[in-house]
């Protein structure tokens, strides 16, 4: 089998989170915040150092860094939080590259009073001026926050998050950003790219498991006074038992319920994988994607979309006349996973102009080759 | 004859706060334990460290010090 859905989820999983996850159950897999006995602080050491090690990779406080199930688990934490600050409700201006996990909350919020528009990115190579400009035209007085996202699901596009990010600190709004494709292969720094609150999953370049995320919250977006009285989800917390309400601080005022502990600990593992070699990872992964777009840009018939964007870990593109579930099943009789149709992104997809039923896209991780993108040039060619 | 060293202990809320004031002291050199208690703060359940109180005042002032809310 050649694995070529990364962008979905990595596998496989390195060694290392395999063998971290099985320690985890076997060794310290107790109720961290729970109890005061010792499987339940040694489970509370465990995720406390995860916490320390995403804030070594993103900037932040270990404190700040909220756990959550997946990013879209992050992102409605974030956007629905923020919106009820708000409540005579206002506007949220979004991409034209953003995935459902944004464009449904966002829409979500209409019954609060919330608008959503979005700004258009263009499809070609330009500065990042040009990105920003278009970005703060579509800012309005009453925005009450932005969300984008840093890195596109089905393209080589990104955002110029830093300069974004510096426009939402000059006009006071508190930036949400989406790094579902770009953490553990891309820079971030909250600090440095005046980011409010940074979204991720565990379980893609990240490269931990299924039902971990988080959301890391800067200093000015996590004090008590910010939030006030907006809580998210309520449930146990381990302490302040007899208060109706959630714990005023981070992290605990929106962990409701028991941490997945067994994903934390494959994210810190995770998170060890790709620190010490993002530039080399995403340069491999950029070298494959380069390889694949030469050789599918040279067949007849094929459409390769945004096709001038470097630097990137995945492709899309559409056979002419051929359904992509029908591209996607002839590569699966193959041998070859890939995924066809919207991706969850159909403003993504209308701002590229695929076909109705969207496109395939492939995309690559740290243990494919150069064999495997070869792999699916010989069976679209054939 | 053996000397049993006096501990104190500190209320700290969560186990995250507990957690980061451990770190904070191991760091200069103070050993300290996290713990539950149940029966000294008037909201439920918390956590608090416990260490040598001939360090109270160390303790105090390195969590003080990282911006840490402390009621000592």
């Amino acid at each position: 089998m050649i694995y070529l859905d990364n962008a979905a989820t990595t596998f496989p999983k390195p060694r290392s989170v395999i063998r971290e996850v099985e320690r985890c159950l076997c060794e310290y897999c107790g109720n961290p915040g729970r109890g005061g006995h010792r499987l339940s602080m040694k489970a509370a050491e465990a995720v406390y150092s995860v916490r320390c090690a995403v804030c070594d990779e993103f900037g932040g406080l270990p404190e700040n860094v909220v756990f959550t199930h997946n990013a879209t688990d992050a992102l409605n934490l974030a956007i629905k939080s923020l919106a009820r600050r708000h409540k005579d409700g206002g506007h949220i201006l979004i991409s034209s590259l953003e995935h459902n996990s944004v464009r449904r909350p966002c829409a979500a919020l209409a019954e609060y009073g919330f608008e959503y528009s979005t700004f258009d990115v263009p499809t070609v190579p330009c500065h990042d001026r040009v990105i920003c400009a278009a970005f703060e035209r579509e800012l309005r007085d009453d925005t009450k926050f932005a969300v984008v996202c840093h890195a596109s699901n089905i393209c080589g596009i990104t955002l110029p998050i830093r300069a974004i990010g510096e426009v939402c600190r000059r006009r006071g709004i508190p930036l949400v950003v989406d790094a579902s494709q770009s953490a553990g292969l891309y820079d971030i720094d909250i600090g440095k790219m005046n980011i409010g609150i940074l979204c991720c999953p565990g379980h893609k370049s990240l490269y931990g498991i299924q039902g971990g995320g988080f959301a890391l919250f800067s200093a000015d977006c996590a004090s008590p006074d910010f939030w006030a009285d907006v809580t998210y989800a309520q449930g146990g917390s381990g302490v302040s038992s007899l208060d109706e309400g959630m714990p005023r601080e981070l992290p605990e005022r929106f962990e409701a319920g028991t941490l997945a502990v067994p994903s934390v600990a494959a994210l810190g593992a995770g998170l060890r994988f790709v620190s010490s070699s993002r530039h080399e990872l995403r340069e491999h992964e950029a070298k494959l994607i380069r390889r694949l777009r030469y050789m599918l840009l040279n067949t007849r018939g094929v459409k390769v979309y945004a096709p001038n964007f470097d630097n990137t870990n995945l492709l899309l593109f559409s056979q002419s006349g051929v359904p992509s579930d029908r591209t996607a099943a002839l590569l699966d009789d193959a041998g070859i996973c890939v995924r066809a149709g919207l991706h969850c992104s159909p403003l993504a997809h209308k701002l590229l102009g695929t076909p109705e039923d969207g496109a395939v896209r492939v995309s690559v991780g740290a243990f494919n080759s150069a064999a495997d993108v070869e792999g699916v040039w010989r069976a679209i060619a054939r | 004859m053996e000397h049993k060293t006096k501990l104190c202990t500190l209320p700290v809320g969560s186990v995250t706060s507990a957690m980061k004031a451990r770190r904070l002291l191991a760091e200069r050199f103070i050993d300290s334990s996290a713990i539950r208690e149940t029966r000294r703060s008037g909201g439920g359940c918390s956590y608090a460290l416990e260490f040598d109180c001939r360090q109270y005042d160390a303790v105090i002032g390195i969590l003080k010090a990282a911006g840490m809310n402390i009621t000592s």
